[in-house]
């Protein structure tokens, strides 16, 4: 009964073992360094996923737990020399930590005031690292983080890096995917059609949407402690408001509320730029085009919520998680 | 009979408007109440405010022996009272299974930590299931399990509704007009289908503008106009009383 879908072991051999293959045989140390960026936003997409498509609330905040993710780790293992467990603990706890204090007034919001709000956060939390030069380093930004570090390991190697990132991005998107396709995530669904009569059914639409907003925090935050190791490097100028936009893009591009969804929209809003690149100054013209156009014209994503749960489901009835 | 709902002295204004006026009625356990009257009389008001969707201006309730004036609505769901919607609520974008299954897991409940480790909460999970596939198959809705509930037809969102509210597997059962829009048949089936939960032993409160099959189904019935109780009896006594036939049913009923 506990055996873990057909897709989702599709999903992991797919990533922990043909993508590293290609890599090792066709690959480059750019391409490499593209597919650890792929993961680290499908992780993202997957949380943001869980916040927007399942739980309904259009969120803009995106950079702010990923940022902080990213700095507490950089000082951390900067200052500190933490290794990989303390930090990824440390960034989901401190993650979830901060996402549930500024949840709590945060979640009661309506559609697009908690829209607004969320923007004014990406706007704070830039300027707070841009300002606070003694703890970011400010507009200079950090360098030379450590390389990932395992006990006594020093994990350098794209190889390496490309492992870590995959088994946590793994265990985050697992995470979504339980909270998603359970009963937890009916409850959810149902706060986001209609909350009064969520209500008037005996759920509290307000503790459902919190967990889902610290949960999202947490992930993020774990994200961005992936990306602060992979990249070695952060810039205020990584967490502006146009990433979170990024972020946001992958979720409705693959489809909102379909965790494979996430997958394919991390790997169009990472891939697409590099593979315009041919056009030059065109570039931006030529993904926004993209964009724009599948969205007018597959305005559900690539793999809807509707198809997505049905498709996991047939899994999931089979084996008797779920009852017809 | 030991009374399951006690209300005294509901009053609900809004604005100076008084919705509900010092109503004051009770239902036992196992009755069937009719609540009726014209357009405007406040019977959705007085839902509205058992389920704690709007608090009372004066007043108080009880449920099971306890006070429940002013709870939020999910307390006093937990606490084993459902409702239906005058204007349908389903959930439209999740499928007939999902709406029904919320019901099932307002009285079971869910758990962060049951969703990340099921075997935390086999049971409750088997509950929800069982409570699930029960009340759809009862409301002939288990064929159309996998059918987003907005693709229904109104007749089917209508019990659908119905079947949500069971799943909660409430003491008390509140139904704000179900046979409006159905036609003859369906409201046939409605009225047998109400009846057959009476039956078996379920509290129901029933507002309905259809006279026939609230005449035929309740245990009594309570009338309101303009917010003010003015009848309080069995079927044919109420049919027969003059302030009702007044103010609601004409005097060609
Ligand atoms: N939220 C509200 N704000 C202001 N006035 C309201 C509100 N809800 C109801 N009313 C008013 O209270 C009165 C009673 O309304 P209510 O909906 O309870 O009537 P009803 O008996 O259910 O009528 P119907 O048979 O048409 O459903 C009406 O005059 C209505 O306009
Ligand atoms: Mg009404």
């Amino acid at each position: 009964m506990n055996r873990p879908l057909p897709l989702g072991w599709l999903l992991a051999a797919v990533i922990l073992v043909v993508v590293p293959a290609a890599l090792w045989l066709f690959g480059s140390a750019y391409a490499a360094r593209l597919a650890q960026l792929v993961l680290i936003t499908a992780l993202l997409a997957a949380a943001l996923n869980l916040l927007i498509g399942t739980a309904g609330l259009l969120s803009l905040d995106t950079v702010v737990y990923y940022g902080f993710g990213a700095y507490l780790t950089a000082i951390l293992s900067t200052n500190y020399g933490t290794t990989l467990p303390t930090e990824i603990l440390a960034a989901a706890a401190a993650g979830a930590l901060l996402g549930g204090l500024i949840g709590w007034p945060l979640v009661r919001l309506a559609s697009i005031f908690f829209a607004v709000a969320t923007m004014g956060l990406a706007t704070i939390f830039h300027t707070t690292v841009l300002n606070w030069v003694d703890l970011t380093r400010g507009p200079m930004g950090y360098r030379g983080i450590p390389a990932f570090k395992l006990g006594e390991f020093t994990i350098d190697g794209w190889a390496g890096n490309y492992y870590v990132i995959a088994v946590v991005v793994l265990g985050g998107v697992w995470i979504v995917h339980r909270l998603t396709h359970s009963y937890y995530g009916n409850a959810m669904r149902a706060a986001r059609e209609d909350e009064d009569c969520a209500r008037a059914m005996g759920l509290s639409p307000h503790a459902l949407k919190l967990q889902a907003y610290a949960v999202h925090a947490s992930l993020m935050s774990v994200a961005g402690a992936l990306y602060a190791h992979a990249n070695n490097f952060l810039s205020p100028d990584n967490f502006v408001l146009l990433e979170s936009g990024l972020t946001l893009t992958a979720v409705v591009v693959g489809g909102l509320g379909s965790l494979p969804g996430a997958f394919i929209g991390a790997l169009v809003v990472v891939l697409v730029p590099e593979l315009l690149r041919p056009l030059g100054n065109l570039r931006a013209f030529g993904f926004g085009m993209i964009l724009f156009l599948s969205i007018l014209f597959l305005p559900r994503g690539l793999w809807s919520e509707v198809s997505s749960l049905a498709f996991v489901r047939r899994h999931l009835f089979r084996e008797g998680w779920l009852k017809r | 009979m030991s009374s399951l709902l006690e209300i005294d002295r509901l009053s609900r204004h809004f604005h100076g408007l008084r919705a509900v006026d010092e109503v004051s009625f009770g239902v036992n356990r196992g009755e069937l109440v009719g609540l009726i009257g014209p357009n405007g009389a406040g019977k959705t008001t007085v839902f509205n405010c058992i389920a704690g969707t709007l608090a009372p201006t004066l007043g108080e309730l009880r449920f099971d022996g306890a006070r429940i004036t002013g709870f939020a609505p999910e307390r006093v769901a937990a606490l084993g009272i459902a409702r239906t919607f005058q204007n349908l609520r389903v959930f439209p974008d999740i499928t007939v299974y999902d709406n029904v299954s919320v019901g099932a897991i307002g009285r079971a409940g869910v758990s962060f930590a049951g969703a990340l480790l099921p075997f935390l909460e086999r049971g409750r999970t088997r509950r929800i299931a069982d409570s699930t596939s029960t009340a759809l198959e009862r409301f002939g809705l288990a064929a159309h399990a996998g059918t987003l509930a907005g693709n229904l037809s109104y007749g089917q969102k209508k019990l659908l509704e119905i079947a949500r509210a069971l799943a909660l597997e409430p003491k008390l059962l509140l139904l704000d007009e179900p046979a409006a829009g159905l036609n003859g048949n369906e409201t046939e089936a409605l009225a047998v289908l109400v009846r057959d939960l009476r039956d078996a032993g379920l509290t129901i409160l029933l507002v309905e503008h259809d006279m026939p099959m609230v005449m035929r189904v309740c245990d009594r019935i309570v009338v309101l106009d303009s917010g003010r109780l003015i009848a309080d009896g069995a079927p044919a006594q109420v049919r027969a009383d003059a302030a009702v036939r007044a103010a609601y049913l004409g005097d060609d009923s």
